[in-house]
Order: structure tokens, then sequence, then C-alpha cells
């Protein structure tokens, strides 16, 4: 981490190449922009960073090469503190990127683009002023609900299942079998077969190989360990 | 003419077998989509035990009455029943087995029983005329009772002419043709066989004996002996039938129940391969769909990650010498520092895209290995299971792939040498042949396991095109990195080859662009 002492930072790149962010801190700090640089390996590394530096602007790499990490998590905290995000990637996932940008990152400035470019959206984001590439942003966002419509659509049968009944999936996704589940959960086989017919049942499905492939078809199980990973960090 | 797309699928699966290309030559009743069917007990105890059942009870009573069956009409009608009961359920059965999965093979064997019922109702009617009206009906009797055993011929003939023509138009016209003139032919021996004695006996056990000499030859197992020995014994009551005019109902009895339990066995367990095979090509079929969708998740993954490092490295390199040529009274160590990290990533990046640039659409090697080294510990484990092994891999061969790659596809060939050709001793061979190396596993049986093997036309690994779930997937992996599979029979057993690229020489500035290197 590079962190300039004579300016005040107003700009934090996150950044996983740590070339990168040490040249590119380096580069803005020339330019006069106060820059701090991080290369975090999990979420709390930038949130950190952001308070102790307290920046007006985060340069935000979408891909920060870890699961650990989560782009769309570091926005929202971002903005939950007022700090405007802009994306800076290499990454063709418009989806990744619409996420972010749903979140409340105000642009994208691609690693293709030149330096000079890369400071002027800086600089325009220090200021306030929108940055360009407004119609990309409308795009990816509706890219983003039409995604998320169809993947409610999936994802509609699961909400009917009680917390039990989805940790009784989640469990027969990991391989259990019925009467390792009873004996995870403190109940009897005969209650866990009750939970798992009412999940076929509300799922429509006549078998548990069914219901796990319709659970990892609608991408359920990923959608409820993520739930499960925020309650924790909410927690 | 129109031809649906089931048709096109069993036409290509027979194609594929003969190692052919797929042609579609007439539409075939017996190419028709077979229902959904599988091998349950449930099943097996009705197409097996009933027959048997009835068979049994059939033969006690041809036990206790052997002697004075003919004599006494009452009991005559009795067995009459009771064996066109036999002959009939059999022919329902062998037609429900046709229903179900479309054979003509089936279609034959329901026609012989039929006619064999039909010869048995016709022999007891004669029995109950005066001796001049009774031999002529003996004879139509016999007669039918030949075309029974001229279609039973036909059944078992019937694949490996299928097999053998090619044509469907063809292949029913020649069964047709062959079929009438084996009757026809046997008929008039027959004739002849009751004044000469033995004669329809030797001529129908030679038909027999060319059937199941045709079958033998695609395949040596325990329900075509059944089969064979059925209606051999059949083809001996019909000698012994025109040989001699008495004592015949207790040994036909017998031999109509061998045969219809033989028969019914022989479509049990064609009936339960043909659902075996079926579902193994589902799922080869879906797991090779599953693959490829996957392959090509993994590959837009790749092209992400590549994309997302190459745009940070072209990026880091263009901030770093901005920096450099901002200031250009830096320190001498942060000169350095920064000369450092632009080599570096300059390096990285001509991994990537020499890596890119290589591979074309296909990840380039990622590794090379040294083929002996890797294998070794394969070698001994397989040892350590009591595979005869006999490794020819000097030392020194790298091949450009990585090491984790040859160790599967080595495995996988083992194991399957192991499941085909059991008992037979294993040669792994690596060739260098400059740019490619050739891994060669061969199996070789000994006299006695050749015999049983599975003839060339009949063995599923042979061919152009491979058969059998983890040759297909050895094939998929070796071409994922460049190489290709491919699979020859020998007389001593299987060969299977690998072709693979030979250890990735390094390219360098210099073998790029020479006169570059030059100045």
């Amino acid at each position: 981490m590079t962190v300039d002492a004579s300016l005040a930072v107003s700009v934090l790149i996150v950044e996983d190449h740590a070339m990168l962010a040490e040249e590119l801190a380096n580069y803005l700090w020339r330019a006069g922009v106060g820059t701090a640089a991080v290369c975090p390996t999990v979420t709390d590394d930038v949130l950190q960073a952001a308070a102790r530096h307290r920046p007006a602007l985060v340069l935000l790499d979408v891909d920060l090469g870890s699961d650990d990490v989560s782009a769309v998590c570091i926005v929202r905290a971002m903005m939950r503190q007022g700090v405007t995000v802009v994306l800076l990637t290499g990454s063709r996932d418009r989806l990744a990127l619409a996420r972010c940008l749903d979140a409340g990152a105000c642009g994208i400035v691609r690693k293709t683009a030149g330096l000079d470019e890369l400071l002027t959206a800086v600089r325009r984001a220090l200021g306030g002023e929108p940055l360009a590439g407004r119609d990309e942003r409308d795009r990816l966002i509706a890219e983003l609900r039409a995604h998320q419509a169809e993947h409610q659509r999936l994802l509609d049968p699961f909400a009917q299942l009680s917390r039990r009944e989805a940790a009784v999936l989640v469990a027969l996704a990991e391989g259990r079998q019925v009467d390792e589940i009873a004996t995870l959960h403190y109940v009897s086989v005969t209650t866990v077969r009750s939970q798992v017919r009412s999940i076929l049942l509300k799922l429509g499905v006549r078998s548990q190989l069914a219901a796990v492939a319709a659970a990892r078809r609608a991408g359920w199980l990923e959608h409820e360990s993520s739930r499960a990973a925020e309650r924790r960090h909410t927690a | 003419m129109a031809f649906g797309p089931a048709q096109t699928r069993h036409s290509d699966r027979r194609s594929r077998r003969r190692g052919e290309a797929a042609t579609y030559v007439g539409p075939d009743r017996r190419e028709r989509p077979p229902q959904h069917v599988s091998a349950s007990p449930v099943r097996l105890v009705v197409l097996v035990a009933l027959p048997a059942v009835v068979g049994i009870a059939l033969s006690a009573v041809l036990m206790t009455t052997a002697s004075s069956a003919r004599a006494d009409l009452a009991q005559s009608a009795v067995l009459l029943g009771l064996a066109t009961a036999t002959a009939g359920c059999a022919g329902a059965i062998t037609f429900l087995l046709h229903r179900i999965t479309g054979r003509t093979t089936d279609l034959w064997l329901a026609i012989g029983f039929a006619l064999l019922a039909l010869c048995l109702v016709v022999d007891a009617a004669g029995s109950t005329l005066g001796s001049a009206e009774a031999a002529r009906w003996d004879e139509l009797a016999t007669a039918l009772c030949v075309g029974f055993v001229a279609f039973g011929a036909m059944a078992v003939v019937g694949p490996e002419i299928d097999t053998r023509s090619g044509s469907s138009g063809l292949r029913r016209l020649t069964t047709l043709a062959l079929g009438m003139v084996c009757a026809g032919l046997l008929v008039g021996v027959t004739d002849v066989g009751t004044r000469g004695g033995a004669t329809p006996f030797v001529v129908t056990w030679a038909a027999v004996g060319a059937a199941a000499a045709a079958r033998w030859r695609r395949r040596f197992d325990g329900h075509s002996v059944l089969a064979f020995g059925g209606f051999a014994l059949t083809g001996v009551v019909i000698g012994v039938d025109s040989a001699s005019a008495a004592g015949l109902w207790p040994a036909a009895h017998v031999a109509i129940v061998m045969v219809g339990a033989s028969v019914i066995a022989v479509g049990y367990h064609d009936l339960c391969a043909f659902s075996e095979t079926r579902d193994h090509e589902d799922f080869s079929r879906r797991l090779l769909d599953a693959a490829g969708r996957e392959s090509v998740v993994v590959a837009h993954a790749q092209q992400q990650e590549r994309d997302h490092d190459l745009s940070s490295s072209l990026l880091a390199i263009a901030a770093a010498m901005q920096n450099l040529a901002a200031d250009a009274a830096q320190d001498a160590v942060a000169v350095q520092r920064i000369a450092s990290t632009v080599a570096s990533e300059s390096e990285r990046l001509r991994r990537m895209l020499s890596g890119r640039a290589a591979g074309g659409s296909a990840p380039a090697p990622s590794s090379s290995c040294d083929v002996g080294a890797v294998l070794a510990p394969l070698l001994l484990l397989e040892r350590s299971r009591g595979a005869r092994v006999c490794a020819h891999v000097p030392r020194g061969v790298t091949v450009g792939v990585p090491p984790d790659v040859v160790v599967r596809i080595v495995r996988t060939l083992l194991d399957n040498a192991r499941t085909h050709a059991p008992g037979s001793s294993v040669e792994l061979t690596t060739r260098w042949l400059g740019a490619r190396i050739e891994i060669e596993v061969r199996d070789v049986a000994d006299h006695h396991a050749a015999r049983r093997a599975d003839p060339p036309q009949d063995d599923p690994r042979s061919g152009s095109e491979l058969h059998g779930l983890g040759l297909l997937s050895a094939q998929r992996l070796a071409a994922v990195h460049g190489g290709s599979l491919r699979a020859v029979r020998h007389a001593t057993g299987l060969a299977v080859t690998v072709d693979l690229p030979s250890g990735a020489q390094v390219i360098t500035l210099d073998t790029l662009v020479p006169d570059l290197a030059q100045a």
C-alpha cells in the first residue's frame, strides 16, 4: 500500500493486482490526486482501509480474485458511508458489473481505457459530475432486471419452503442421508422424512434427486448460501 | 420418402457398430422407436416362470402317460390342450417382446410358435382319424413343425444377415427367400424321410447347426446354447417322428417345453441387454452433453480471467512507464524498482500471450511432464492390484500436457483393458515421434481368452468410432489438450493409442522474431 502523506487521500484504489494498484496510486498522486491503494483478501480489508483514509472516491475492481471479497458488498458499504464508487474493471461479466451499478456505483472505467481517460473520470467523479456511458449503465441495469426476473421465477417455488425444510434441502444437496440429517437437526428420522415429503410436494418433484437438481438449476443453493453469509455478516 | 428421427437414430447406431457412415435405405417397421421397458423381476416371472411351470406340469403328465398317450384319445386331448397352451403362451410372450423391442427377430419366433401350436392341433386331429387319413395329417403337422424350426432358425440367423447386408430392404428379401427355401426344402425332404428314415433329422440338424454357427461367430454365451439346443432337439424329434411312427408324444412335448423355455430365456436376455444398452447410451449422451456445456462455461471463465489479467497488466505497465517518464530525476532505486516490475509484468504478459497463441480455440498446454516419471506410480499401483502390465516407457520423454491429464487418460485405458479383457496382460508403450508422443495401451489375451473375446465386428470398443464411456471420456480429454485417441483391433487384443503433443518448446523472443534478435 502506498499512501501520500502530503495530500489528503481522496481516492482509494481497491485492486487485486498489486503492481497495478501501486503504479496507479503513484500516477494519481503525481497528477495531484491523493490516493491510497488496498489489495484486499477479505471484504473487511476494504472497510478498514476506507475507515482509515476516509476517501471521497473508491476505484473498485469488480473481479477481486477471491470469493471472500464481494464487490457488491463493498459498493453497498461505501454507499452507506456516502463514498462515490467508480468501477475500474477489465471484466466482461455484464451481470457482475450491473449488480455493482445497481448497488450504487456511479460508473465504469475500463482498464483498456487510457490513463488520461481514467484521470478525467476520477476528477469528474470527485467533482460530483456524472460519468459518461449512461446508456451502457441503463442497458446493464435492464439486463440485470430481466435476469433477476427469470431467476426469481425459478426461485419462487423455493420461497414456500420453511426454514427447516430449506435446511433439509441444503443437507440433501450436500449428499447427506435422512438419518444423518435427523442426527444433525436433533429430530427423528420420521420428522425428516415428513419434511422431505413436504419439500417434494412444494417443489412439484417426485424424488430427492429431482429436488436437489431443481435447486441447483435455479441457483437456489448459491442464493441460500449467500443469504446465510449475509445473515452471519449482519450478526 | 420421409424417414423419422427415431429411424435415423437406430440406423445410425447400427452403422456405428459396423464402423461405417450412416446410410438410410428405406423405412422398416423394425426401426420404430421402442417403448420404454425395464427388466423388472415381475417381468422375469411372467416371461420365464409361467411357461416353465406349464412345461413342468406337462412333463409330469407325459411321464406318467407316455406309453398310452396315442392310444387313449382322451389323454391325447388333455395333452393337446396343455401343449397348445405352452406353445401359445411362448408365442404370445415372444410377440409381446416384439411389441416392446420392435425387432423382427421376435416376430419370427412368435410366428414359429403359432405354427407349432397349429402343428399340435393338426397332429392331434389326425390321430382321431383312420390310419390312412392320419398319415396325411401327420405330414401336414410335420410340415408345420418344420416351419417352426425354419422361423426359429431365421430368428437366430437374422441379426447376422442384418449385420452383413447393411440394407433393410435386401435383408428382408434375403430373409424371406431363405426362410421359404429352407422350409420348402425341409418339407420336401420330410416327405422323402417318411420313407427314408433319418434324412429329415440330418437336414434339420444341419439347418440349426448353420444358424448356431452364424450366431456363435457373433457371441458365445449361455442363452444362445439354450436356443440352439432347443431347436436342435426339435429337429431330432422330427427325425424320430419320421423314422418311427410310435412313442412320439412324450419326446415331442418335452422338446416343445424346452424350446419354449429356451426361447423365452433368449428373449428375456435380449430384452435386458436392449434396455441396458439404451440406458447406457442415454447416460453417456447426457454426460457428454453436460461435459460439453461445462467445458463451454469453463472456457468462458478462462477467457474472462485472461481478459482481466491482460487488461490489468497492460494498465499497470502503462502507469509505471508514465510514472517513470513523469519524473526523470527519480533516484536510481525508484527507477530500478519500476524497471523490475515492468520486466516481470512483461514476462507474465508474454506467457499469457504465448499460451493463447499456441492454443487457438483449445487451451494451450499448461505444462509438460515426463511420461515415465508420471506413470511410474500408476504402474506400481496397477501391479499391486494384480494387473499384468508390461511397460516400455523410457524416461526423458516429455509430453506437453499436465501430468494429471496423462495419468487420467492412461488410467482410463488400463481400466478399460481390465474390464473388457479380464485376465489379459497389458502392454504400455511410449513412442517419441518428434513433435508428437504416442502412448499405446494394448491388451494381449492368451489363446483361450482371445477366443472368448468379442470378434471384431461385435467388439464395442473397436471401429473408427469409439463406444463406451471410458474411451469416449479419454478421447475427449486427449482432444481438449490437442491430442487424439484411436483404437485398433489386433489378433491378440485391442490396442488403444493416444497421440499427444510433445513437451512444448520454450518460446522466446529470439525464436519468434529472429531478425529482431540479431539486430
